[in-house]
């Protein structure tokens, strides 16, 4: 009886896969989503190394503040430790799905906030081959999803799923993903500029299970594809239900964070 | 000789074999032929500016760029309809393949206070409804922003550029300047069908490669008919006889694909200098073949009663000699091109002195068995050159020698003491003429915006140094300066940044438009301004990674390569005086510069060449005359006419280029030719017959006047040629080449056998 309706429903799910591309896409994100709310907040440093054309490098290091808003986008404080000339300037990100973003700086040479409005969301995360949208948090409602097949990555079974952004002014016309089947979170995201080609892409490594739910890649790899340039973030001190509150993540708050 | 004669002349099948092998074997080599359009081609690996210029482009990329020149038929750009032109125009120049980043004047990143708000922006973007007055309002705005003012806007709004840069690595397959220039083009075309407001002009540094490739290909189009028709059309005219012109063609071909074989086996690669390498090999394999083909013609005519055989024998046994020794000097001229600092003409010396050789080598062995083989017959036609010509010029030596010695040596040393008043100049978007488009539309960019010519600096400091107080306030002054001088057009710096984002910081007024004085906040406007620009308009062209580095970008009106370098060496001295903390690392770098120092460059190293050409040359002429004293006016005789030519040209053109260095180690192999022919001759009639020395000296431009003359009209008439190609350095060398023969015709016609005459040391 058991095997039957296995074999039932498998047979159902070739007769519709064809049209159900799109839905099962949705169901990916949807099921991603679920997974991995109710987790409120979470804090962890980063440590970036980037790697630019004539082997200069240079580090950054930061701490990342995510408080989960249910029904809106959350909310995003990135307060930066290294290198100097950077640490003491504090970001904060009101991520909204289809509208432009709400974005302040903290400068703490001139001791202001200053909210920057800018439509693209790609400006260079701390200089490094990442965008304010690549760290922006993710919302089931910015993209439209088309499951397109499964793939074995680096041995593990994945969804491929494309990802398209809803944003009018997203820089990218695409983003590629392998979801971890397990898990069900990116190993690799590919991203395709506006005119669909393959830009950059982000490789996830050594995820790992925090407050016995929420699973958070220790490593993570961006390389650009056109230049070469890599930028690396390290991720350690994972901290679910950290000591702040959706009143510290404020636009007035950010000189307290500034160190 | 003879028994070489007769060896070849016994069996001319297996020597038409073995020949016939070796071409099919060694032309091979020309699958292994690449044209190079790069315009690095022109520069060594060793090439000190080129090595620095490697420098810069590790740290800030590598610029290849295709410009397209956007200019209102009418108005300004400052409309709604021609600003949305702009954008598409943009967002199909992003579409175009290898796209690394596009600048634009509707993207520029425009940084405004609004209240307490920064809003970094485009200054239009594609959709926005804005309405004409809003449209005017932007350019005031636009007119308000030194960065893209100058740079990507004319001042007067009405020429606006779209910079598109590319990134080709290795990985890039095909010809990336050819392919892209090419879809510019289809893209202008689209463009140019649905506008109507609108002109499109193309250039940047890949229309510059993609036009070096143009001229190679248009020299090739253009010169192979003419050359081809006119060598064909003088053999004929000479011979009258179509086996006669059959045999000599054969050996023109067989020359050409054996010194392109070589090169395509050795990897020397073509470039549009090089290009030419075929025309000169058939020009000079064409006067070998008519030396012969005269000789034997004429044994033939005297003795008919002979057979054609024995006139070949006696034909190869009198030139045999001359050719070689002729031969052996052209190459010794080409090859010393190989001292040459830019590639392109060591490879056209390499290419034209294999040419030579084989020229050389099938004259004297193809060429004969032909002759044996086909059925031609001597034309009985008049001689082309009427007596009279040789009678009159023997008159001239021997009744008047000293006026004849000295009126040469005095107006050719006179001419030759201007040479050195040519100003050594280049302006490389002259190098091509008014046929390319590439001429045309650089010209008006050059002229409406400027910035085709750049120079580069990245002065440096010490990690995360460059918002240090002083580093940007001298990186200020310096701009300031640059600003003032007439050739420059434009200045980017980090500086104009760092004012642009104060200016916002502070509410927008004028007044702000400083530097910040202090390092924290100067840092701090940096990230806030990279962190707000958009992707693929980043600083990364800007700054170093490691913020130890930032460049400073000058844009030039037409400016040329003296001028270039006189304004880097003003600026060198300036910052010396007043920027100290810049004079140490701030050198000036680019594509400019690397075409400002080649000139010198390639004089310097040229001389060296020259002189070893003009010693092994003299040592060949000492051989020949077995006389100190002759050998010394012989020499003077080949050394004279391309200086007297250089002078002349000081007198019409006045400047010269790069290529002008090769031009004296080219026509020394050349010219020495008639006189090897006339001494060979003098020293045949003085020795076989029982004459005088005037009698000699009749007999020898009577015998081989006719020889001489018709060759060298043959050269002439090749080197001509090239001077119709739309490619300056092709050009000038095929004109001034052309010049330096005629010229050395006349000294050895008057001058040498006059010495001859005059010291009697035949």
């Amino acid at each position: 009886m058991k095997k039957c309706s296995i074999l039932f429903g498998a047979g159902l799910l070739a007769t519709f896969s064809v049209f159900a591309e799109v839905d099962r896409g949705l169901e990916i994100a949807k099921e991603t989503q679920h997974r991995d709310s109710g987790f409120g907040n979470y804090a962890v440093l980063g440590t970036m190394t980037l790697e630019g054309p004539g082997g200069f490098t240079s580090e950054r290091k930061f701490n990342m503040y995510t408080i989960e808003v249910p029904g809106d986008g959350d909310k995003r404080l990135v307060n930066f430790l290294k290198p100097r000339d950077l640490a003491g300037m504090v970001s904060l990100t009101y991520s909204h799905g289809l509208k432009p973003d709400d974005q302040w700086l903290y400068m703490p040479a001139l001791r202001r906030t200053k909210r920057f409005a800018a439509r693209d969301k790609s400006g260079s995360f701390a200089g490094s081959e990442l965008s304010f949208e690549d760290v922006g948090t993710w919302e089931v409602k910015k993209y439209t999803y088309k499951y397109i097949k499964d793939e074995l990555l680096d041995g593990k079974p994945t969804f491929v799923v494309e990802n398209t952004p809803a944003y009018p002014y997203s820089s990218y016309k695409m983003i590629r993903e392998w979801v971890d089947q397990e898990i069900y979170h990116p190993l690799r995201l590919l991203y395709h500029d506006v005119n669909g080609r393959p830009l950059k892409e982000m490789r996830f490594y050594d995820y790992e299970k925090f407050a016995d739910k929420y699973w958070r890649p220790m490593k993570m790899v961006m390389t650009n594809l056109r230049t070469g340039a890599v930028s690396t973030i390290i991720w350690s001190d994972y901290q679910f239900g950290a000591d702040f509150t959706e009143s510290d993540l404020n636009p007035s708050a950010l000189r307290r964070w500034s160190k | 000789m003879d028994c070489y004669a007769k060896w070849i002349l016994a069996r001319p099948w297996f020597v038409f074999s073995i020949s016939l092998l070796l071409i099919f074997i060694i032309s091979a080599g020309i699958a292994g032929l690449e044209f190079r359009s790069d315009a690095r081609i022109f520069f060594s690996d060793e090439n000190p500016e080129l090595l620095e210029l490697e420098k810069f482009e590790e740290k800030y990329g590598r610029e290849n760029t295709l410009i397209f020149i956007v200019s209102a038929k009418k108005g300004d750009l400052f409309t709604p309809s021609k600003l949305q032109a702009l954008t598409t125009l943009t967002d199909k120049a992003w579409a175009m393949p290898h796209t690394k980043r596009v600048d634009s004047v509707t993207n520029f990143q425009r940084v405004v206070a609004q209240g307490d708000d920064v809003v970094i922006d485009h200054l239009y973007r594609k959709g926005d409804e804005i309405s004409l007055q809003d449209a005017q309002t932007l350019k005031q705005a636009a007119m308000q922003e030194p960065i893209l003012l100058g740079q990507l806007l004319s001042r007067d709004a009405k020429v606006g550029l779209v910079v598109v840069e590319f990134r080709l690595d290795d990985t890039v397959q095909g010809a990336p300047a050819f392919d892209l220039t090419e879809q510019a083009r289809e893209i202008i075309a689209d463009f140019s069908a649905t506008n109507e407001e609108l002109d499109l002009r193309l250039s940047g540094s890949l229309a510059l490669d993609n036009a070096f490739g143009e001229a190679g290909a248009n020299d090739g189009a253009l010169l192979t008919p003419i050359m081809v028709t006119l060598m064909l059309f003088l053999l004929w005219l000479l011979f009258r006889s179509v086996w006669v012109v059959l045999a000599i063609t054969v050996i023109m071909v067989a020359a050409i694909a054996c010194g392109m074989g070589v090169a395509g086996m050795l990897g020397i690669p073509l470039s549009s200098p090089s290009v030419i390498a075929p025309f000169i090999i058939l020009t000079l394999a064409t006067a070998d073949c008519i030396h012969l083909v005269s000789a034997v013609s004429r044994f033939r005519r005297e003795n008919p009663d002979k057979d054609k055989a024995w006139a070949i024998q006696q034909g190869l046994k009198e030139t045999i000699r001359p050719i070689t020794m002729t031969s052996l000097a052209t190459a010794v001229g080409f090859f010393s091109l190989m001292f040459s600092e830019s590639p392109p003409f060591a490879h056209l010396g390499m290419i034209a002195s294999f040419g030579t050789l084989f020229a050389w080598g099938f004259s004297l062995t193809l060429l004969p068995v032909f002759l044996l083989l086909f059925p031609w017959r001597v034309s009985q036609q008049r001689p082309l050159v009427p007596e009279s010509l040789w009678i009159f010029l023997h008159g001239l030596v021997t009744r008047h020698t000293n006026k004849v010695i000295i009126t040469s040596l005095v107006l050719g040393l006179g001419l030759a003491s201007l040479a050195l008043t040519n100003k050594l100049d280049d302006r490389y978007v002259q190098y091509f003429d008014e046929r390319f488009d590439f001429r045309n539309d650089t010209d008006y960019m050059n002229e409406h915006i400027g910035g085709f010519y750049t120079i580069n600096y990245s002065p440096e400091t010490s990690p995360d140094g460059i918002t240090g107080p002083e580093y940007l306030s001298q990186l200020n002054q310096f701009s300031g300066w640059l600003r003032e001088q007439p050739e420059v057009s434009h200045v980017h710096s980090l500086a104009d940044i760092m004012k642009t984002v104060n200016r916002a910081m502070n509410g927008g007024d004028k007044e702000s438009y400083v530097l910040p004085t202090d390092k924290d906040v100067a840092a701090q406007y940096l990230w806030l301004y990279e962190m707000s620009l958009p992707m693929g308009l980043g600083l990364r062209d800007q700054v170093t990674v490691d913020k130890s580095e930032s460049r400073l970008t000058v844009s030039l009106y037409d400016t040329s390569t003296s001028e270039m370098l006189d304004l880097t060496r003003r600026a060198e001295q300036w910052m010396k005086e007043h920027t100290p903390l810049l004079s140490d690392t701030a050198k000036a770098t680019g594509t400019s510069i690397l075409f400002s120092y080649i000139g010198q460059r390639n004089i310097d190293e040229m001389l060296k060449g020259t002189l070893l050409a003009l010693l092994a040359i003299s040592i060949l002429l000492f051989f020949l005359f077995k006389s100190f004293v002759l050998g010394v006016f012989a020499t003077l005789a080949n050394f004279i006419p391309p200086a007297a030519a250089l002078g002349g040209w000081a007198l019409v053109v006045g400047e010269v280029g790069m290529a002008v260095a090769a031009i004296v180690a080219v026509t020394l192999g050349i010219v020495v030719d008639d006189t090897i022919h006339l001494i060979e001759a003098l020293r045949r009639e003085r020795k076989c017959k029982d004459v005088d020395d005037s009698q000699a000296i009749l007999n020898a431009m009577k015998h081989s006047g006719p020889g001489i003359l018709i060759t060298t009209i043959v050269l002439v008439a090749g080197f001509s040629c090239l001077a119709v190609s739309g490619f300056q350095i092709n050009a000038w060398m095929g004109l001034m080449t052309a010049i330096v023969i005629s010229l050395a015709l006349v000294f050895d016609f008057l001058f040498l056998p006059s010495v001859v005459y005059k010291t009697r040391k035949l």
